[in-house]
């Protein structure tokens, strides 16, 4: 199963877990760029550290970081 | 006038229920509070394999290319090229959204960033550079980048 996580220091929220091998990946996109409209949070691949900017099937692992600002 | 109270008064406040829960309120809000800070930290770990950073006793430091930034809590350090020896430090303070964050969390969250995007620091200095001496902003700028 691929997991789709916001990390806090307070408890992990799962946002969404699917199979990769069956999930509808549009739809996974959809949630994940609603989400990002909402919060600001940016998906991140766990597997290599780099952002995404589409979600495919071979990550397994998705983290939602925070944005920054700085000045 | 005296305001102190007969020694009964303490034994009395001390016996009330009101009390004793918030004791066990403060007792539970430090384990929470160590709870997050211990979550946040293996967080940071994760992160710090991830992004190849080196941490540190209290900050981390994260090399893109030739660039070196040193990110504490809320302060992040940049020298542009690791191989000038002539090369200045810049500085610059980050933020996160979020009221309250473990440090670590802080310092991972700008580590993932910056590995990704380490032009984000040339915009923060932009914006430190918009500022009047007083610390008022030449123009509205958008906080996030």
């Amino acid at each position: 199963m691929a997991r789709i996580i916001h990390f806090s220091s307070q408890g992990d929220t799962t946002l969404l877990e699917y199979d990769p091998a069956i999930a509808d990946m549009e739809e996974v996109n959809r949630v994940i760029a609603e989400y990002e409209a909402k919060t600001g949070a940016q998906p991140f691949d766990m597997a290599t550290g780099e952002r995404i900017d589409k979600i495919t099937r071979e990550q397994a692992e998705v983290l939602l970081v925070h944005p920054i600002a700085g000045g | 006038m005296n305001n102190r109270l007969p020694e009964h008064d303490a034994e009395l406040t001390l016996d009330r229920p009101g009390i004793s829960m918030a004791l066990s309120f403060d007792y539970e809000s430090r384990a929470e509070l160590q709870r997050r800070d211990e979550r946040a930290e293996a967080y940071l770990r994760r992160v710090v394999a991830l992004t190849g950073a080196k941490h540190k006793r209290d900050y981390c430091v994260l090399e893109v290319g030739k660039t070196r930034f040193i990110v504490l809590g809320s302060h992040i350090t940049r020298v542009r090229d690791v191989t000038d020896s002539m090369c200045q430090c810049e500085h610059t303070c980050f933020y996160l959204p979020s009221q309250y964050m473990p440090v670590s969390e802080k310092i991972a969250t700008a580590l993932l960033q910056l590995k990704n995007n380490p032009a984000l620091f040339d915009g923060w200095l932009a914006r430190k550079a918009i500022l009047k001496p007083d610390g008022q902003m030449f123009a509205d700028q958008p906080f996030f980048y």
